[in-house]
């Protein structure tokens, strides 16, 4: 158990070696030069900017997914099966393309906003401008960012707020009484932790916020890094950032409490039928969500692509297509053999702060927003050159190889996701179990192998999908780290918009999409099956 | 082979300031011998048979096992090396493995041959010598039971620890089980603890039946 608890401490130190350097860094507080420059005019306004975005993802999202979820785990209507499908495919959709999808229906407020300008004056136009983006981005950062909340309320309403709701009926609590006391207690954890997901993604963004003009703290890091060729500056707001989503993980983490949610699923017979008028109230909360998140950016660029990309062959992207799969799929498995690493360990140990430990060490790397990792890796990547001067051969590998730093850094980033499904994949596992095994005669990597690994199976294969899905959709990192020439479909998409080709980024979008989205759906029918 | 378990002044808490649940207990089971623990939800039953079986390590006193120390103050025996076989409440069938592959389950180190004459013995045994290629699920409540008796007994153990075995089963069933279980072990000379909370049961398979009452023994008869 030593050697176990060493090695975890070891790679530990490996995974977290980004987040400690930019931590280090941010406490001793060292900046560069142009630091007071970027705390006066970049940091102030990126704050703003970025909180006011934070504030509207999350309270467009909740609006998006709780009504949602109730409705689908209260109600039996025509179409709930399709819906409990459809509600989470706006995963598939990367916001930094749903953001490039709105770009023809922005402009068509144009006339609208020279007709203030003309009326009111160019301070009355500047602020309608700023509304009508702010309004823009956070609806469709939202429509694509639900999902996390809707996915972790349903189960809770499915199952526990729905049986106690009946009891506290029975009890003779009124309709108000129920939400109140037993409705919103029992769903406000899930709530929060699908809420944090959300505002992670929103901080990790550079991709919509930039095609958006405005400056996030995201964006100001890679100003910083690139524009004024300030290391030293990025990675002390970075530590700052860093120091603040923490914060709010632990607040996050403490408010969960000793709440633990089911994975069971309401049986139909018990929910009640909706009559016409209720049906079509359950059809608009549940559609409205999927239309802005799935089916506009769908439809939209299928009409781009028969538009304009007539002459597109799938073999153009040939490239694009292996590589992503290629990197999604070798990061999962890393994710996904440290990740059982970890967890066997912390089930097999009985000491609470080993359990501790093990759980920190995979949940930390998600603390980091995109672009602060990229900051750590790239640290971390200069130190090791420093430290291997002397060897030729290791440190033209470090320094040629650029691709090894790419998956260190998604492995430390997104070990967390795959982390926690297959934690909740053991915790189905009865203790009882592996006990009996240890019983017949066998010996804790047997009982792993044979007990474990089997019985793990549809969690193993919903955290490859859900690792690989994340990955595909990822921006800020690959392209910060990726070694020259390696495009995937993500950075295929935004080097197109970039270069003013708008109408070619259908292409690479629609089959990014299209991969996430068959993802996604085989993860919703092992979820079921289970 | 007859074995001989001898528990000494065994205490244990769950926490460290926690109230002790066994608190300075000593009892002896003799070979052959079926003894019953009987007592209330809580009395500390199911956590002396962890104790035995290696799950739990006491927090002070001894188990020893013929002249074998299995927990002492420097010395645990891990569960796997203790050849102790576990009936539990729930029977814990592993659900993706057949009823064959988990009577074989604790038969890992015998040769494929004689593995092969005991999953049938047993299954004759247990009178379910049709349903080896089964899964758990497709079993009803009794027969699980069986089974996991049937894979308890597999590899011999040297003792055999009952957790309220028929608690989850209905009456009728319960006795013909209870009936059936203890002819097995007396046949096959298993020396036996079981723990219940129904007196009549105790009273009627032991041989001896202890009293548990806040982790002391009240009474022994």
């Amino acid at each position: 158990m030593i050697a176990g608890r060493l090695l975890v401490l070891i790679l530990g130190l490996i995974l977290l070696s980004p987040v400690i350097f930019i931590l280090w860094g941010a406490a001793a507080g060292s900046h560069g030069e142009s630091w007071p420059h970027v705390k006066e005019y970049l940091l102030t306004p990126a704050l703003k900017t970025t909180a006011i975005l934070l504030i509207g993802v999350a309270l467009v999202s909740l609006l998006f997914s709780i009504p949602a979820a109730w409705c689908l785990s209260n109600y039996q209507f025509w179409g709930r099966r399709i819906f409990s499908v459809l509600l989470i495919l706006p995963l598939a959709v990367p916001p930094y393309i749903a953001a490039y999808i709105t770009t023809e229906a922005r402009e068509s407020a144009i006339p609208w906003l020279v007709e203030i300008r003309t009326d009111h004056g160019i301070d009355a136009y500047l602020r309608a401008e700023l509304y009508h983006r702010y309004a823009w981005l956070i609806a469709i950062m939202a429509s694509v960012l639900y999902p996390y909340i809707f996915l972790a309320t349903r189960s809770v309403f499915a199952h526990r707020s729905r049986q106690l709701g009946q009891a506290a009926r029975l009890l003779g609590a009124g309709r108000w009484r129920r939400f109140r006391t037993i409705h919103v207690p029992l769903v406000r954890p899930a709530a929060i932790a699908g809420l944090f997901l959300v505002c992670m993604e929103v901080l990790s963004d550079y991709g919509a916020a930039k095609h958006f003009g405005f400056n996030t703290v995201t964006v100001v890091i890679f100003r910083t890094w690139f524009g004024l060729d300030e290391l030293e500056t990025a990675r002390f707001l970075s530590g700052t950032i860093l120091a603040g989503v923490l914060v709010i993980l632990i607040l996050e983490r403490l408010q969960r409490g000793k709440a633990r949610f089911g994975e069971a699923h309401s049986s139909i017979d018990s929910l009640r039928r909706t009559g016409p008028s209720g049906t079509l109230l359950c059809w608009i909360v549940c559609g409205l969500p999927v239309a802005l998140g799935f089916a506009y950016p769908l439809v939209t660029l299928m009409q781009w692509q028969s538009e304009h990309q007539q002459n597109f062959v799938l073999s153009d992207y040939r490239s694009e297509i292996i590589r992503t799969t290629l990197l999604t799929l070798s990061v999962a498995l890393i994710c996904i053999l440290t990740s059982l690493f970890f967890l066997a360990f912390a089930r097999f140990t009985k000491r609470r702060l080993d359990q501790t430990l093990a759980q920190a060490i995979s949940s930390a790397g998600y603390a980091a927003p995109s672009t602060v990792m990229a900051v750590g890796v790239l640290g971390v990547a200069s130190f090791s050159r420093t430290f291997s001067s002397e060897n030729e051969s290791l440190q033209s590998l470090l320094v040629s190889g650029s691709l090894i730093w790419l998956l260190f850094a998604l492995t430390s980033r997104y070990l967390a996701v795959s982390g926690q499904v297959i934690s909740a994949g053991f915790q189905t596992i009865p203790t009882p179990l592996e006990q009996s095994a240890r019983i017949l005669g066998r010996k804790p990597w047997m009982v792993f192998l044979t007990i474990h690994l089997p019985l793990l199976r549809a969690p193993l294969i919903g955290a490859t999908i859900l690792v690989s899905v994340d990955i595909s959709k990822e921006l800020p990192l690959t392209l910060l780290l990726r070694p020259f020439d390696f495009e995937t479909l993500g950075t295929s998409t935004y080097s197109l918009v970039n270069q003013g080709y708008l109408f070619a980024s259908a292409t690479p979008a629609l089959i990014l999409i299209g991969l996430c989205a068959i993802g996604l759906i085989i993860v919703e029918f092992l979820n079921r099956k289970k | 082979m007859s074995h001989h378990l001898t528990l000494h002044n065994i205490s244990h808490r769950y926490t460290r300031r926690g109230l002790p649940v066994l608190d300075d207990l000593s009892l002896t089971l003799d070979p052959f011998e079926i003894l019953s623990l009987v007592g209330p939800s809580g009395c500390g039953k199911s956590t002396l048979l962890k104790l035995i079986a290696g799950l739990e390590r006491p927090t002070s006193g001894s188990i020893q096992l013929d002249n074998e120390y299995l927990t002492g103050p420097r010395r645990f025996l891990p569960p796997e090396k203790r050849n102790i076989g576990l009936v539990s409440q729930t029977g814990d069938l592993f659900p993706h493995m057949t009823v064959e592959k988990n009577i074989a389950y604790g038969l890992h180190k015998w040769r494929r041959a004689s593995r092969k004459d005991r999953i049938t013995e047993l299954l004759e045994t247990i009178e379910l010598p049709t349903l080896a290629k089964r899964y758990p699920s497709e079993l009803s409540g009794g027969e699980a039971q069986r089974v996991a008796l049937a894979r308890a007994l597999a590899p011999r153990p040297k003792i055999l620890l009952l957790d309220e075995p028929f608690s989850n089963l209905d009456d009728a069933l319960r006795n013909r089980l209870r009936d059936f279980t203890f002819d097995l072990l007396r046949k096959s000379k298993t020396s036996a603890l079981f723990v219940s909370h129904h007196q009549d049961d105790a009273h009627v398979v032991g041989d001896r039946t202890i009293s548990l009452q806040k982790g002391r023994i009240a009474k022994q008869a």
